[in-house]
C-alpha cells in the first residue's frame, strides 16, 4: 500500500505490537529473579556422595517435624491472638479500645531474633526473673524449683507469635470491619447469641482474610533463622546451613532447601487460595458502621487485659529490658564502630529499597503496557520470592554469582593475567540482588495495587495528546504514584534492615550490619553490648508500624489494604 | 460533502474467536461534521472510538485520516502520533496538574523533541511557549474556564471538568475529535445545557467530530448526521430527520424515538391495517399476503373527540414532561401510544377517534 511506505517514510508509522523496551526489560527482570530458586533447583541434582542418605537416616526427619510443628504452633498462636484481639477491638467497645487498635501493631516492629535473645537474657537461670525468685524463696539451684525453659522449640513459637500475629491482627480486623452490622444484627434477631453469631457468622465470613495473615506468619516461620538457630531447634534453615557451611556440601543443602520450598510452596497457595475467596467475601457498598458492644464491669477488664497481654509481652517488656541494657553501655561502645555498622546497614537497605521500587515500578507498568496475561501471570510469579525463606535464596544467589566470579577471573586470568577475585559475590552486590529478590514483591504489590487506580482513560489521554509511553509515566504517573514509591520504599528498607539470615552468609567479608552485629553479640550472650544496635533496629521497625496505624485510623477497611505480600 | 476526514472501510475486531465486537462496520465521516454514533451499551460503539485513537489494532478492514492510513490489520500509527482528539467518559483529567496544565499538555511537545532541543538541534514545529500560553488563554475564554485556571481538578463541578475535558482535547489543533458518552456522568439538568455549549464550541472550533452515545434524544439534537450501530456494525446512517422518520430497519425505528409497530397484511398492490389502507412503497419485494408492521410515532397519529378516523379506547394515560402520553386500544386489540394536545379533555376509558397520517411509510417484514 503506497500510503503505509510514504507514512513510513517520513517516520510517522511505527509497528504497534513490535516486542518493546517495557516488555523485554520486564522479561528480564523477571528472569534475575527466577535464577537464584532456579539455581537450587539445578545444583540439587548435582551429585553430593553418599550425605543425602545419611542425612535421610539421621537430621532429616527432625528438620522436617521441627519445622513443621513450629509453623503449626505459631500458626495457631497467631490465630488466637490475632483474630481474639481484631474481634475485640472491632466488635466491642471497652476501656484503651482507641489505642488498642494501633498499639496491637506495635510488636511487628521486634523482629523475633531480637525478642528471643531479649527473653533469653531475662528468663534464663541466670537471668534477673529466676535470681528473684531464688532469693525471695531461698532456693539454692535448679533442683529445688521448675521454671519452663526458655530456650526450647516452644519457646521459639511463643516469641515468633508474639511478633507475628499483628499480620493476622491486620487482616481479621479488616475482615471483620467490612461486615455489616446488619447481617450481624441479623443474626441476632433469628435467636442466635452473640457468640454463636460470632463462630457461625463473623468467623466464618472473616476466614479468608484470617488465613492469609496466619499463611504470611508461617511464611515468616519458615524463614526464620535467628530464633531457631539461637535456641537451637534444628529446623530446614538451621540444617541447610549445617549442611553448606558446616559440612561444606552445597549439592545437599540444595536438596534440603527444594524439600523445604515444596513446604513454602504448600503455603503459598494456600495463601492465593485464600486471597481468591477474600473477593468474593468483600463489599463494596459503603457500609452500615459498627456500633459495637460496650463491655462493663469484668468483662471489660478481661477484654482490656487481653488487648494488653501481647503489647506488653511483644513490646513493652522487651522494649524496657533494650533500653535498660543500652543505658547501661559505655559511650565508647556507641563510637566510630557502631556508627559504621550504622552506614553499612543504611547504605545496603537504600541500595536495596531503590533497586527494589524501580524494578517493581519498570515491572508494573510493562505489565500494564504489555497486557499480556502470560505477562502478568509471569510477574505475579516473580514477586513470590517473599515467600522463599532466606537460607535458600542465600544459597541460589552465591551458587551462580560464585560461578560468574570464577569465570570473569579465569578469563582475565588468561587474556590480562591479572585476577579479579570475587568481585559479584563477595561484594555488597550479592547482599542486594539477594533483598531485592526476596523483598521485590513488597513493592510489586503495593504499586500495582496503586498504578490499578489510576484509570486507563489517563494513559490513552496522555497518549491522544500526543505524549509517549515513557513520557506519560514521568508525568502522570510518577507524580500520582508518590506516596506509593514512598511507602514501598520504607517498607523494603525497614525489611531489608532487619534481614538475618542472607546478611550473614553474603555479606562481604568483615562487613556488620546492626542486625549481624546483634546476632554475633546476643550469640556470644553478650546481649548487653548489642543494646544499642537492637533499639536502631526496633526503631526503625516502627516506621511501618506507623504508617499502617495511620492507614487504620484514617478511615475504615478499605484503607487497611496490605501491600502485596506486607512486609 | 467535501473531502472526507476519516474513512473507515470494512473494520472487524474480536476479542474472542466466536464474537465479532465490530463486525464489517464502514464509514465516513466529511469536514467539519459532528457525526452521533447511537447504539446501545455493548453494540461496540466504545471499540470504534478506541480503534480510530489507535488503542487498539483491527483485525480486518482499515482506517484513512485526512488520506493516510492509519490502521489496518495487525499494523497502526501509534495513538501519539495520530493527532486524533479524546474527550473520554470520565474526563481522565490530571488530577496532579492545575486546569491552565492539564489544557497546557498537549500543547508541549514531546520529551523527545524537548532533549533535541536542548542539545541545538532545533525540532520541526518548535515549540513557542508564548503562541502555547495564548492557545490555552483562548480556549479557556471558549469555554468560560478562565475563573478556574490554577484550581485542580478535584475543586470543580462535573460540568466544569466536561469543559476543561474539552478544551484540553482541542488544544493540540486535532482535526478530528472523539468524544465518548461526554454527558453520561452530568445530571438531566446540565446536560442538556452542556450539550448546546458543547455544539457550539465543537462548531466555533471547526473541527470534526464523533460523539458517541446511547442517548437518542442528544444524537438527534446535536448531529449533522446520526450512525445507528447495533452488533458491531452500522445499520444506518443520515440526517437525524431521515432516520426518524424513514428508519430501514426495524432496530432503528425501536432505537429513534418513541414508536410503535401496526400490523397489516400485503393484498393487491395495498397494505391492509386495522387504521386503513396504505399505499404499498416501492422497491419493497414483499408477496400477496404477507404480514408486515407499520412505523407509528406518537405524532404521526391524529387524535380527535369526533369525526372520522378509527373508534379507540383510552386506556392508560401517563405524563412525560408537559405533555401526555395516551395508551389507545382498537375494538381488534391492537394496542399504541399517542400524544396529545393538551386542550383535549379525555380521561381513561373514554373514546376518541384517531387518524394515522406518516409523512412516509417504513414498513417491515413481520418477524415472528
Amino acid at each position: 500500500m503506497g500510503m503505509t511506505e510514504a507514512a513510513a517514510a517520513r517516520g510517522v508509522a511505527v509497528r504497534w505490537r513490535r516486542p518493546n523496551g517495557w516488555v523485554l526489560g520486564t522479561l528480564l527482570i523477571g528472569a534475575l529473579v527466577a535464577v537464584p530458586i532456579v539455581s537450587v533447583a539445578v545444583l540439587a541434582f548435582v551429585p553430593e556422595g553418599d550425605l543425602w542418605w545419611h542425612l535421610v537416616t539421621t537430621v532429616l526427619p527432625g528438620y522436617v517435624f521441627n519445622t513443621l510443628l513450629l509453623a503449626f504452633c505459631v500458626g495457631m498462636g497467631t490465630l488466637v491472638l490475632g483474630t481474639g484481639t481484631a474481634w475485640l477491638v472491632t466488635m466491642c467497645r471497652f476501656p484503651g479500645r482507641r489505642m488498642f487498635q494501633w498499639a496491637l501493631l506495635l510488636p511487628l516492629a521486634f523482629p523475633s531474633y531480637i525478642l528471643a535473645y531479649t527473653y533469653t537474657d531475662l528468663l534464663d537461670y541466670a537471668g534477673p526473673v529466676q535470681a528473684s525468685l531464688r532469693a525471695l524463696f531461698g532456693w539454692q539451684s535448679m533442683q529445688d524449683y521448675w521454671f519452663p525453659p526458655v530456650r526450647t522449640l516452644s519457646g521459639a513459637a511463643v516469641f515468633m507469635a508474639l511478633v507475628l500475629y499483628p499480620y493476622v491482627y491486620l487482616l481479621a480486623r479488616a475482615a471483620f470491619l467490612e461486615q455489616s452490622a446488619g447481617v450481624l444484627e441479623a443474626s441476632r434477631s433469628l435467636g442466635h447469641g452473640p457468640w454463636r453469631t460470632f463462630f457461625g457468622v463473623s468467623l466464618p465470613m472473616a476466614r479468608p482474610g484470617i488465613s492469609v495473615g496466619v499463611s504470611l506468619a508461617v511464611m515468616e516461620t519458615l524463614n526464620d533463622f535467628g530464633t531457631v538457630d539461637f535456641f537451637a531447634v534444628p529446623t530446614f534453615s538451621v540444617g541447610i546451613y549445617r549442611t553448606w557451611l558446616g559440612m561444606g556440601n552445597a549439592p545437599a543443602a540444595a536438596q534440603l532447601a527444594l524439600l523445604l520450598l515444596v513446604f513454602v510452596i504448600l503455603v503459598l497457595w494456600w495463601e492465593r487460595a485464600a486471597r481468591r475467596g477474600q473477593r468474593y467475601h468483600q463489599h463494596d457498598s459503603p457500609l452500615e458502621p459498627l456500633a459495637g458492644a460496650r463491655l462493663h464491669g469484668w468483662r471489660a477488664g478481661v477484654a482490656t487485659l487481653a488487648c494488653a497481654l501481647p503489647v506488653v509481652l511483644g513490646f513493652l517488656v522487651p522494649g524496657a529490658v533494650l533500653v535498660e541494657y543500652a543505658l547501661g553501655t559505655s559511650v565508647e561502645a556507641l563510637g566510630g564502630r557502631f556508627l559504621g555498622i550504622a552506614a553499612n546497614t543504611l547504605l545496603v537497605a537504600v541500595l536495596a529499597a531503590l533497586v527494589c521500587v524501580a524494578a517493581a515500578l519498570f515491572m508494573c507498568y510493562g505489565v500494564r503496557l504489555g497486557r499480556r496475561r502470560s505477562l502478568r501471570t509471569g510477574a505475579r510469579l516473580v514477586s513470590a520470592g517473599y515467600a522463599v525463606p532466606g537460607a535458600v535464596l542465600a544459597l541460589g544467589v552465591i551458587i551462580p554469582l560464585a560461578g560468574l566470579d570464577n569465570q570473569v577471573d579465569a578469563l582475565m586470568r588468561a587474556w590480562f593475567g591479572v585476577s579479579t577475585g570475587l568481585i559479584l559475590s563477595g561484594t555488597v552486590l550479592a547482599l542486594v540482588y539477594a533483598y531485592s529478590v526476596r523483598f521485590l514483591a513488597l513493592p510489586f504489590g503495593t504499586l500495582e495495587a496503586a498504578l490499578g487506580k489510576i484509570t486507563r482513560s489517563m494513559d490513552h489521554a496522555a497518549q491522544s495528546l500526543g505524549k509517549g509511553p515513557g513520557e506519560t509515566l514521568a508525568r502522570i504517573h510518577l507524580p500520582m504514584l508518590r506516596g506509593s514509591m514512598l511507602t514501598a520504599g520504607v517498607l523494603v528498607f525497614v525489611d531489608a534492615m532487619k534481614e538475618l539470615p542472607m546478611t550473614l552468609v553474603l555479606r562481604p567479608f568483615n562487613f556488620e550490619t546492626l542486625a549481624t552485629h546483634v546476632y554475633q553479640f546476643a550469640s556470644d550472650e553478650l546481649l548487653e553490648q548489642a543494646a544499642p544496635a537492637a533499639i536502631g533496629i526496633v526503631l526503625t521497625g516502627l516506621l511501618p508500624v506507623l504508617l499502617l496505624s495511620r492507614a487504620i485510623t484514617r478511615t475504615r477497611a478499605d484503607a487497611v489494604e496490605l501491600p502485596g505480600g506486607l512486609p | 460533502m467535501s473531502a472526507p476526514v476519516l474513512e473507515i472501510r470494512g473494520l472487524h475486531k474480536r476479542f474472542s474467536a466466536e464474537h465479532w465486537v465490530i463486525d464489517d462496520l464502514s464509514l465516513t465521516v466529511g469536514e467539519g461534521e459532528l457525526l452521533c454514533v447511537l447504539g446501545a451499551s455493548g453494540c461496540g460503539k466504545t471499540t470504534m472510538l478506541r480503534l480510530i485513537c489507535g488503542f487498539e489494532v483491527p483485525d480486518r478492514g482499515e482506517i484513512v485520516h485526512q488520506g493516510q492510513l492509519i490502521a489496518r490489520p495487525g499494523w497502526g500509527v501509534r495513538p501519539e502520533r495520530r493527532r486524533i482528539g479524546m474527550v473520554f467518559q470520565d474526563y481522565a483529567l490530571f488530577p496532579h496538574m492545575t486546569v491552565r496544565a492539564n489544557v497546557r499538555f498537549g500543547l508541549e511537545p514531546p520529551l523527545r523533541q524537548r532533549i533535541a532541543g536542548w542539545f541545538g538541534r532545533h525540532a520541526a514545529g518548535a515549540y513557542s511557549s508564548a503562541a502555547a500560553e495564548q492557545r490555552v488563554a483562548q480556549l479557556m475564554e471558549m469555554t468560560g474556564l478562565s475563573r478556574y485556571a490554577e484550581r485542580y481538578p478535584h475543586e470543580l463541578s462535573g460540568g466544569q471538568l466536561q469543559r476543561i475535558a474539552l478544551a484540553r482535547a482541542l488544544a493540540p489543533g486535532a482535526s478530528l475529535m472523539l468524544l465518548d458518552e461526554p454527558f453520561s456522568n452530568l445530571d438531566a439538568n446540565l446536560r442538556s445545557r452542556l450539550r448546546l455549549e458543547v455544539h457550539d464550541v465543537l462548531k466555533q472550533a471547526g473541527v470534526t467530530a464523533i460523539l458517541v452515545t446511547h442517548d437518542q434524544e442528544e444524537a438527534l439534537n446535536l448531529a449533522d448526521r446520526i450512525a445507528v450501530m447495533n452488533r458491531g456494525r452500522i445499520e444506518q446512517i443520515g440526517p437525524p430527520e431521515e432516520i426518524l422518520h424513514q428508519p430501514r430497519t426495524r432496530f432503528v425505528a425501536r432505537f429513534t424515538g418513541m414508536s410503535d409497530l401496526l400490523p397489516g397484511r400485503v393484498e393487491g398492490g395495498q397494505i391492509v391495517t386495522d387504521m386503513g389502507c396504505f399505499p404499498m412503497p416501492a422497491g419493497l419485494a414483499l408477496g400477496l399476503g404477507e404480514r408486515v408492521e407499520i412505523l407509528m410515532r406518537p405524532n404521526y397519529l391524529h387524535v380527535a373527540a369526533e369525526g372520522d378516523g378509527v373508534p379507540a379506547r383510552i386506556e392508560r394515560i401517563d405524563y412525560l414532561g408537559v405533555q401526555r402520553v395516551y395508551t389507545l386500544v382498537l375494538a381488534t386489540g391492537t394496542r399504541f401510544r399517542a400524544v396529545l394536545p393538551g386542550q383535549l379533555e379525555r380521561r381513561e376509558e373514554d373514546m376518541v377517534r384517531v387518524r394515522f397520517q406518516p409523512p412516509h411509510l417504513s414498513v417491515f417484514p413481520m418477524e415472528y
